[in-house]
């Protein structure tokens, strides 16, 4: 969709036109849920989180800049609301892992479950030590493809401190692989 | 280099394959349903916000009602002191120094004061007495 378009979605939108919103919700659902699996790694949770955004969008409208790019702000809400999410889940004490995997994969495709949930371990696995900033700026960087400038405007983090937080949190995925890669050879030998 | 390739290969696997999201269509369904659900918030909003303005301003005119009363109606603002001692000295000295023709003048008025205590003319009288 054409950044033209997106712009006169929007203004409708704003004009309380629910068609134009939806069609907006079907182009940018994809990479919004894509971002908030990766930060969240629980598909309930995340698809949640996703209905939150769009609906925080639809309040918030009014207050968006024509001059920015409407998916860096939506990437900005929903950034919130994962930062938000990661550190109640910090307070809430979690199932562990296995039964916790077992229980949020309710969807009937087999392949899609799958999917999910390897990506979902993995993810869990290699980003564990990793603060939500860190957290937050590799998934925007390495798994979102987003430029330097871009993830500035959404975290309001600066391209130094985006650097340095990549930095630290590749160190740390590298670490990370590294124990589970000598953890298996261990197993084979 | 080993690792690093691991790493790009952990890298390249999870760019590769974002999770398969639920369907758009029924996400939308459900978000439009929510919206229009919502008891009416951006007219809400956009009330709340002229509310806070309104606001804003009926403080911002109370306070400069309080200033003007305070300010330009209280008693010393109304008075003129450029005829009389009396009024000087019915009004403490501290109101007197609002304006700077006002600290002149109180100072003017106390040295009168001071030369009629001192009453030289009683000292020159006198003098002149002696003389002639």
């Amino acid at each position: 969709m054409q950044r033209e378009q997106i712009a006169q979605l929007v203004e409708k939108s704003k004009k309380n036109d629910f068609d134009a919103f939806r069609k907006l919700v079907c182009h940018f659902q994809p990479k919004i849920f894509a971002f908030t699996f990766r930060m969240i790694c629980n598909e309930e949770d995340a698809n949640d989180t996703v209905q939150e955004v769009f609906v925080k969008v639809w309040q918030n409208l009014e207050k968006y800049n024509p001059k920015f790019s409407f998916n860096t702000w939506l990437y900005t809400i929903a950034t919130n609301y994962c930062i938000d999410f990661l550190r109640s889940a910090k307070k809430k004490q979690f199932l562990p892992l296995q039964e916790e995997h077992s229980r949020q994969f309710s969807i009937n495709d087999t392949d899609m479950r799958l999917n999910n949930k390897e990506v979902a371990e993995i993810i869990t696995r290699i980003t564990q030590n990793l603060s939500p900033k860190q957290r937050l700026v590799f998934t925007l960087k390495e798994l979102e493809g987003l430029e330097v400038e871009e993830i500035s405007v959404i975290t309001h983090l600066s391209p130094e401190k985006i650097k340095s937080n990549l930095y630290l949190a590749k160190k740390f995925i590298r670490q990370e692989f590294n124990k589970i890669f000598k953890n298996e050879s261990e197993r084979q030998f | 280099m080993n690792q690093k390739d691991n790493f790009e290969q952990l890298l390249s696997y999870l760019q590769d394959n974002p999770p398969v999201q639920p369907n758009a269509e029924e996400t939308a369904d459900t978000v439009i349903t929510r919206i229009k659900n919502l008891p009416n918030l951006r007219p809400a909003k956009g009330l709340y916000f002229m509310l806070k303005k309104l606001t804003i301003a009926a403080a911002a005119v109370l306070i400069a009602i309080f200033c003007y009363q305070t300010y330009f109606e209280s008693p010393i603002s109304k008075n003129d002191f450029s005829n009389t001692k009396q009024r000087i000295s019915e009004y403490p000295f501290a109101h007197l120094a609002i304006e700077p023709n006002n600290i002149i003048r109180t100072f003017l008025l106390e040295l009168k004061r001071n030369e009629l205590k001192t009453n030289y003319s009683q000292v020159i009288a006198s003098k002149f007495q002696k003389k002639y």
